[in-house]
């Protein structure tokens, strides 16, 4: 028995006791090919599927480092079959290889005439393919290239794309490193992407992922297309891009809703890029406008399904996708992999955090107790309104104004998703600021800059604000209500107050929970997302708070 | 009193049970020990062992279980004409190892005589079938049987004179006997016609072919019917032809076609036994796992049984997904817990599938104890669990647990298998399926070369099963094959990692047991969470309905938090205290209880009259509101004391029971596990093989010297003659032997041996040569005594 750190399940989930001596040496061994899927804070699971054993074939690794990583540092003797499903799995990708013909251009190239003549015949894969050249080599259509590679992911043989791709029209681009410099994990993450051509990077929110870009854009010096999701991220990339590199404020054009301009450096909306009229995409040309050399997909995670449909047509393009997390709720990460790219780079949230780069959180649930008046009400109430009753009980008022009163030096966001009670929160918190859909750009931007130097010390927001906006000084953000149990908007809020604070100050999350409601249901699955990324929190009842002894 | 083989031509056999007399015992016990149907019952003497020898289905026996070499040999020997010269045979095929072979054949009996004087017992050619070494029958058979019509332009062909049979087959077959007219032949074959002969000459020598009796004198033949009228092939019916043996052979590079004297190698792994025994334990524990997995899905949603036996394929799936396993597997599970007899169906209307009593039993055994049951039963079950799926007779889908899956062979070839993967060393496991089926091929061509899918599928299983693991046969499976259960129990319970006590309870309410768990940790979570993942480790999370099974088992809240946190080598998380507290809190505000009737009335001061009175104490009537009482009493008991103690009750709802009891969990009827039938001969030690030899020797001997001493015989039945008595006297009186037949209880004649040392009180005693005992027969039962000559004493 070698007493390894790592147990392996019968359903290809790995289990990493974090305690344990070689715990750090295995999880260096087996991160490569295995997906990290929960991080609490004694035993890690880690889940063994075929796209991760096929990014880590992308990645160089072989069968045999995957079989010995798990034998060397499993505690039980590893199922036999197992090892060997490991290995024929990862026999699969690379079989089939696209790549440029002097000649024929793009062919699909096979390794294993016996895998060329399955695909040939399948039916939804032969209209991609053109000419037989030999018996090994069959002609691609260029613009076929990625759906085929999409649709020969779904039949198990992923192609391996060597086919490189078109340096696109050169644009100067430069990093200014006068006062700071890339975090050594931002400049592997670069490397490995730049090496890799296209693929992914993940990383947790707050570490810095508008850098990598901007250090992916150094590396290609060509004109860029950035996606993302809505236009205040749209303009955080902007002003970043302008502090840290040599672009300048006319080199970057902004597409929205209310800006159409095209420049070297664009920036788009995912929104406006899905915009259709009479039934058509209106924007698509973008795409083709200018001869782009590097696409950089911001929150790869929530890419919409059209976004893909015309990402399969870029595949001659070099594509970056930065994300904090490779679970999409609709289950495409198979998309991702096929038409962005593999995984170039994986870092999960504890170590950057240990690093240093990201504040550690402190995470507390409030429970409040619901008036008798109010327990009444909502078990009387229609199924589908008692979340909202509980969610926005006006119990909890007091409890969030004791909870900003008690971080007196700190910047306070409070987040919520129903308006009323966003002006409720407003009132009892002496008219602070709210932030919501109808809030114009302009208005928006004043009211973050305020808060960025201090003049405002609390925000009230709706859910606009989960994604992408950037409040480095925010140290205490209050949930007051969601939408319902998603986890994401969990992992996007708390990522508000993990951006590094500049005394390394503690960040605090608290959520505000109704007790023996939906609420503290809804809050309990959010938490175990937390408690799975490795944050404990504590449970508080408002009594305690408000009364503290 | 060994009669050792006198060597020459002198002592030659000339028949059979002649042979038989010349062996030595030793011989005669190996004889014995290889083929043990010959000695059930102990034959008489050699003649009658001689002719069990040629007992059809005991050759057939002997022959099904020779290797792919030994069989050629014996083919071999078998084409040659009566009686063989071993010397002839190996100048003709020139292969090593045929005197080996051959020796092996005379040790089983298929074979006698000497080396250039060897005979074929007769019932040989019978068990090998009409193509021994798939070479067909001479021409000079064949051809008989051709009607003259067809065989005239074969004639013409040839360039012989026009016959008619016979003479027109013994011309033909002279022409093929001639190896340079047959060459020629041959040579004359254009590469389609060569491409049909060659498969055929590979056996086996007969095909089909479409109108094989269509004139050849038909311009645009196929190959085939070329080859017909070139003599090549003969027509044996209107589809089928035949390669007659003299052209397989001139074909055949070797007479024995690919068949290697030695049985092809395996490649293997070596490994570190205990390293293979560790690697099987994790099928194992699984194993155990899933048949635990399913008995419980089974119990709580019991699959319904087919009319013809058997679960639908939707209930296949459906277990399938519950226990996240490949249908074949969860099939095989499934099997393997029914022939242990731990599921079986109910009988009634509407059959189901459930766990048995037998299960409970089996639960409480230990993790090893519950493999080796498991482990038993499949080696022992005559049905085929990867036959499930297929299609089996008239198309229908042959169903887990159906009765189309038996397969009576399957055990006999599980054994095989697993004795090909036992004759690897230890802790070597092999690199590839294929060749372990290769050589199984070799070892026993007539009882697994036809079974190779069904051969692969039982190493496969063996595999799921933790029988073999990297398909190398564990120790603990080689003890427990070899009949040592509590051994291989214990080998088990050795290599399988120690038992955890203890879990880490996670903040987002997962609890892991980093280890297999004790029987009583598995219990508590089993009641406590619900199992996530499971394999070295098991996953268990906390959720509340599953907090709630447990205070509905009757744990208080205060009891799982105790439990958790004294388990627990982490701090239980405020989460799940929270979790715990919240729950009880809530637990039991709403309450339930089992009553057979009720008494309500609005007047609650009447209501309080009954329950105060001693009259109807019996019915033990219990308050739960203010107008209503209840009680466990049956109604008509409730009306009858009331109305006996004066009161004037009512029925109110006749039918009116509230609540069917809580009974025990539902069980279908025990069945017992199946075990291996181990013939009484298989574990018998050598020593009664001497015993054996001894007795058919003496029996022999006995019958030699019945031939030569008159017996002198009872005259009235009962009644022994004075002349018997007289005899008796004299024999021990002159210490000489005497030859008995008495009759037994049961009415059978026996006869025996006696030195006779006494006669008296209507027994005759002394000692069968040999036996040091005492043995006694009463005289009323002799029924014919003899007195040996002098010469007959040494013989014995």
């Amino acid at each position: 028995m070698t007493d390894g750190p790592l147990i392996v399940q019968s359903d290809k989930t790995l289990l990493l006791e974090v305690d344990h001596p070689q715990s750090a040496e295995a999880r260096a061994a087996i991160a490569p090919f295995a997906e990290l899927e929960r991080s609490p804070e004694h035993v890690h699971t880690y889940r063994l599927t075929p796209l991760g054993l096929w990014n880590a074939r992308a990645a160089g690794h072989d069968a045999e480092q995957v079989v010995d990583a798990l034998v060397r540092y499993s505690r039980y003797a590893v199922p036999h079959a197992l090892l060997v499903d490991v290995a024929d799995t990862m026999d699969r990708y690379g079989r089939l290889q696209l790549v440029k013909h002097p000649v024929h251009g793009l062919v699909l190239v096979s390794l294993d005439r016996a895998v060329l003549e399955e695909v040939i015949r399948q039916k939804k894969i032969n209209p991609m393919l053109g000419a037989r050249l030999d018996q090994d080599t069959v002609q691609v259509h260029p613009s076929e290239r990625g759906r085929l590679k999409q649709a020969l992911l779904k039949v198990g043989w992923p192609a391996e794309d060597l086919a490189g791709y078109v340096n696109g029209e050169a644009h100067p681009i430069e990093l200014r490193l006068d006062d700071w410099e890339l975090r050594s994990y931002q400049r592997q993450a670069v490397e490995m992407f730049w090496a890799g051509g296209s693929g992914v990077v993940v990383l947790p929110c707050g570490a810095g992922k508008t850098l990598v870009g901007a250090a992916a854009m150094a590396e290609a010096k060509a004109t860029t297309l950035i996606l993302v999701t809505n236009t205040v991220a749209g303009r955080q990339w902007k002003r970043e891009l302008i502090a840290r590199t040599t672009l300048t404020e006319e080199e970057i054009g902004e597409y929205s809703g209310e800006k159409k301009e095209i420049r070297p450096v664009t920036i788009a909306t995912y929104q406006v890029m899905t915009t259709r009229r009479k039934g058509e995409y209106r924007h698509l040309e973008l795409f083709d406008s200018r001869d782009w050399g590097l696409i950089v997909y911001d929150e790869v995670h929530l890419l919409p399904a059209p976004i893909f449909r015309l990402t399969a047509d870029l595949q001659s393009r070099r594509r970056l996708g930065l994300t904090a997390t490779l679970i999409r709720e609709d289950g495409r990460e198979g998309d991702v992999f096929s038409l962005i790219g593999p995984k170039r780079y994986d870092a999960p949230w504890k170590d950057i955090e240990n690093q240093g780069w990201i504040a550690p959180a402190d995470c507390t649930e409030v429970r409040v107790q619901l008036t008798d008046a109010e327990r009444m009400n909502y078990a009387t109430a229609e199924p589908e309104d008692r979340y909202k009753l509980a969610a926005t009980a006006r119990t909890k008022l007091p409890v969030i104004r004791q909870i900003v009163e008690n971080h007196p030096n700190d910047q306070v966001l409070v987040i919520g998703a129903y308006l009323d009670q966003l002006d409720d929160v407003s009132a009892e918190l002496d008219g602070a600021p709210i932030i919501q859909g109808s809030t114009s750009n302009k208005e928006r931007e004043r009211l973050y800059d305020e808060f960025r130097r201090g003049e405002q010390r609390v925000l009230v927001v709706s859910k606009v604000a989960n994604f992408s906006i950037d409040l480095p000084e925010a140290a205490v953000a209050v949930q007051i209500s969601g939408t319902f149990g998603s986890r994401q908007e969990e992992a996007q809020r708390l990522g508000r107050v993990l951006r590094p604070k500049h005394d390394g100050r503690q960040a605090h999350f608290y959520t505000v929970v109704a007790r023996d409601t939906l609420d503290a249901e809804y809050a309990a699955h959010r938490q175990r997302f937390l408690a799975e990324q490795g944050y404990s929190y504590t449970i508080v009842d408002a009594d305690d708070l408000l009364r503290p002894l | 009193m060994a009669a050792p083989t006198e060597t020459g031509a002198a002592a030659r056999a000339t028949s059979l049970s002649g042979w038989l007399r010349g062996r030595t015992d030793a011989e005669l016990a190996e004889l014995l020990r290889r083929r043990p149907e010959l000695a059930l019952p102990t034959p008489a003497d050699l003649s009658a062992l001689a002719s069990r020898l040629g007992v059809r289905s005991s050759v057939q026996r002997a022959v099904d279980g020779l290797n792919a070499f030994t069989l050629r040999v014996l083919e071999l020997l078998t084409l040659a004409d009566d009686p063989v010269r071993l010397a002839d045979v190996i100048q003709l095929v020139g292969g090593a190892g045929i005197t080996a072979a051959a020796a092996d054949l005379t040790a089983l009996g298929l074979v006698w005589g000497e080396a250039d004087d060897l005979h074929i017992v007769p019932a040989v050619r019978d068990a090998l079938g009409t193509y021994p070494a798939g070479l067909g029958r001479p021409a000079v058979v064949l051809f008989r049987h051709v009607p003259d019509v067809q065989l005239a332009p074969v004639l013409r062909a040839l360039g012989l004179p026009p016959a008619t049979q016979p003479r027109a087959s013994a011309s033909i077959a002279e022409v093929l006997t001639d190896p340079d007219r047959l060459e020629g032949l041959l040579a004359s074959a254009d590469p389609a016609e060569r491409a049909v002969l060659d498969r055929l000459a590979a056996g086996p020598p007969v095909g089909r072919v479409r109108d094989a009796q269509r004139s050849t004198a038909l311009t645009e033949l196929a190959p085939p019917h070329r080859l017909i009228a070139k003599a090549l092939l003969v027509p044996i019916d209107a589809q089928n032809v035949e390669l007659p043996r003299e052209v397989g052979v001139a074909l055949r590079a070797t007479p024995f076609g690919a068949v290697g004297a030695e049985p092809p190698t395996i490649e293997v792994r070596e490994r570190r036994p205990d390293e293979l025994d560790r690697g099987g334990t994790t099928a194992v524990l699984d194993t155990v796992r899933l048949v635990e997995a399913l008995a419980e899905s089974w119990a709580a949603h019991p699959p319904a049984q087919l009319r013809a036996g058997g679960i639908g394929v939707r209930e296949l799936r459906r277990t399938a997904k519950e226990l996240a396993l490949d249908e074949p597997i969860a099939a095989l599970i499934a099997e393997v817990a029914m022939a242990a007899g731990l599921i079986n169906a109910t009988h009634g209307i509407q059959p189901v599938y459930l766990p048995t009593a037998g299960y409970d039993i089996w639960r409480r055994h230990k993790s090893a104890r519950r493999w080796s049951e498991l482990a038993l039963a499949w080696l022992a079950m005559t049905r085929q669990p990867s036959l499930v799926g297929q299609r089996g007779e008239r198309d229908r889908l042959i169903t887990a647990l159906g009765p189309d899956a038996e397969r009576g062979t399957i055990p006999a070839l599980r054994r095989l298998v697993l004795t090909t993967v036992a004759a690897l060393a230890p802790g070597a496991a092999p690199v590839s399926r294929a060749a372990v089926l290769d050589r199984l091929s070799w070892q026993a061509p007539r009882r697994a070369a036809g079974q190779r899918p069904l051969a692969d599928a039982v190493l496969a299983e063996a595999d799921v099963l933790g029988i073999t693991a990297a398909g190398g046969l564990t120790g603990y499976s080689r003890t427990l094959l070899a009949g040592s259960r509590e051994v291989a129990d214990q080998v088990l319970t050795g290599a399988m990692p120690v038992p955890v006590e203890y879990f880490l309870v996670q903040p987002d309410l997962t609890i892991v047991v980093p280890g297999p768990p004790s029987a009583e940790l598995a219990a508590e979570l089993a009641l406590t969470a619900d199992l996530e993942s499971s394999g070295g480790a098991s996953v268990y999370r906390v959720t509340e309905s599953s907090l709630r099974r447990a205070l509905d088992a009757g744990r208080a809240g205060s009891d799982i938090a105790a439990m958790i946190s004294e388990r627990s080598r982490t701090p239980v998380p405020q989460a799940l205290q929270y979790l715990i507290d919240d729950l009880s809190r809530r637990h039991g505000a709403l309450r339930s209880g089992t009553a057979t009737a009720y008494l309500r009335c609005d007047d609650e001061a009447l209501l309080a009259r009954v329950l105060a009175d001693r009259g109807v104490a019996g019915l033990q009537l219990r308050r739960i509101a203010a107008t209503v009482a209840v009680s466990s009493a049956p109604v008509h008991r409730v009306l009858d004391l009331l109305r006996g103690a004066g009161y004037a009750p009512a029925a109110e709802s006749p039918d009116g029971e509230l609540i069917a009891l809580d009974g025990e969990a539902p069980r279908a009827p025990s069945r017992q596990p199946l075990r291996a039938v181990r013939s009484a001969r298989a574990a018998d030690p050598a020593i009664n093989l001497a015993e054996l030899v001894r007795r058919v020797r003496s029996g022999e001997a006995l019958t030699e010297m019945s031939r030569r001493a008159p017996a002198l015989a009872q005259q009235v039945p009962g009644v022994t003659s004075a002349a018997m008595m007289g005899e008796l006297r004299d024999a021990i009186r002159q210490g000489r032997q005497i030859l008995l037949e008495v009759a037994g209880t049961d009415g059978q004649q026996t006869r025996h041996q006696l030195l006779p040392i006494s006669m008296a009180g209507g027994v005759v005693r002394g000692h069968e040569p040999g036996d040091r005992s005492l043995r006694s027969f009463p005289l009323h039962r002799i029924t014919a005594v003899s007195v040996f000559g002098e010469g007959a004493d040494d013989t014995v």
